[in-house]
């Protein structure tokens, strides 16, 4: 049969095919599975995970130890501070995502794009908090925690001299940061990593020369 | 025509049931954004396809062929279009076992747009398209032939 001969066929409804109105408004009732939807919703999530586990240890340090530990609580706030950045580009990003009523093309090169910026910037902020973090504490062991592990090779003591105690914070940060980098890029991969592969496959068909 | 859009992008029902109600939401998302620049049945298509192509990420490509003389049960099983639907079920095996954009394209041909209306969805230039629909109604001739 060629292929013009099924164009009759093609244009008559599938049978059986009506929704009646209840149906469909019950359709609007329900979430979108969209990629992009449940990304929103599970940046929303992270959101208010972050808000209620933040807030209560900001809490706890400046509340716990007559506040001798509110420097921890004030650090916690930083890095909140910055989450709510983190938070709001990856929101943008997000919104910048898709436009479902541009051509195929254009919104497909649009996602691809809005997506990589966004892994990246996800590897990136999640790599970060390393160093931050370890900075942190570097620094508050050595303000509050002076006189407990005299032995440690974190510290300087005359069997330990500075160059050793910098070398080995050196080494742990670069260790926690490497180790971090790469069990955050195998984790995007998992998650959006077939995704990017399949839009670019039919975008390079898009593109393809005759 | 959102039907057939699920048809043709979806292996089974559950897919196909998700997929329509993913399009729906999305149509009636973005139906306070129609302006009327571009025709209706434009702004339909571009939804419906950038939504089967673009949007649901947990379809996989497996192929799942089904025998002409069984009809898949969305499609009808009255005696008497019995031929008809055979055909059409052979034709939408067929058109699933081409890539993301050459089912678009065959649809949007069968569907008896122009290459003009079939640039503003897609937003590939005619003359490529023209090369690209050449291929795949060569292909889509073949696997009809061989179902």
């Amino acid at each position: 049969m060629e292929l013009d001969q099924f164009k009759e066929l093609w244009q008559q409804d599938l049978p059986g095919k009506g929704h009646d109105l209840e149906i469909l408004k019950s359709l609007l009732d329900k979430k979108s599975s969209s990629p992009v939807a449940k990304m929103k919703r599970n940046l929303n999530i992270e959101l208010w995970v972050i808000l209620l586990s933040y807030g209560s240890m900001i809490l706890f340090y400046f509340i716990a130890f007559d506040g001798r530990m509110s420097e921890i609580s004030w650090f916690m706030l930083f890095i909140g501070g910055l989450f709510i950045l983190y938070y709001l580009r990856k929101l943008k990003l997000l919104r910048e995502m898709e436009c479902l009523a541009c051509q195929v093309k254009s919104n497909l090169e649009k996602q691809i794009q809005s997506l990589e910026k966004y892994i990246r910037f996800y590897l990136i902020a999640g790599t970060a908090l390393v160093p931050f973090s370890v900075l942190f504490f570097w620094w508050l062991f050595r303000m509050k925690l002076r006189h407990i592990p005299d032995q440690s090779i974190f510290y300087t003591n005359p069997l330990n001299p500075w160059w050793k105690a910098a070398l080995a914070w050196v080494l742990l940060t670069a260790g926690l940061t490497f180790l971090l980098f790469h069990l955050n890029r195998w984790y995007v991969r998992k998650l959006y990593g077939r995704h990017v592969d399949k839009l670019k496959s039919v975008l390079r068909e898009m593109e393809g020369e005759d | 025509m959102i039907h057939k859009v699920c048809h043709v992008y979806c292996h089974n029902e559950n897919d196909r049931e998700d997929l329509f109600q993913e399009i729906f939401i999305q149509l009636w998302k973005a139906w306070p954004s129609f302006r009327g620049e571009a025709k209706f049945s434009t702004w339909l298509y571009r939804i419906a396809l950038n939504t089967a192509i673009s949007g649901l990420r947990r379809r996989k490509n497996q192929f799942l062929y089904v025998e002409p003389g069984r009809m898949p049960e969305n499609i009808g099983d009255d005696a008497e279009g019995s031929d008809k639907e055979e055909k059409l079920a052979s034709l939408y095996n067929a058109v699933r076992q081409l890539s993301d954009l050459e089912r678009a394209m065959i649809m949007l041909y069968l569907d008896d747009k122009s290459y003009e209306e079939m640039e503003d969805i897609l937003g590939v230039n005619q003359n490529s398209l023209r090369v690209k629909m050449n291929r795949a109604k060569e292909k889509l001739k073949k696997l009809t032939k061989s179902s």
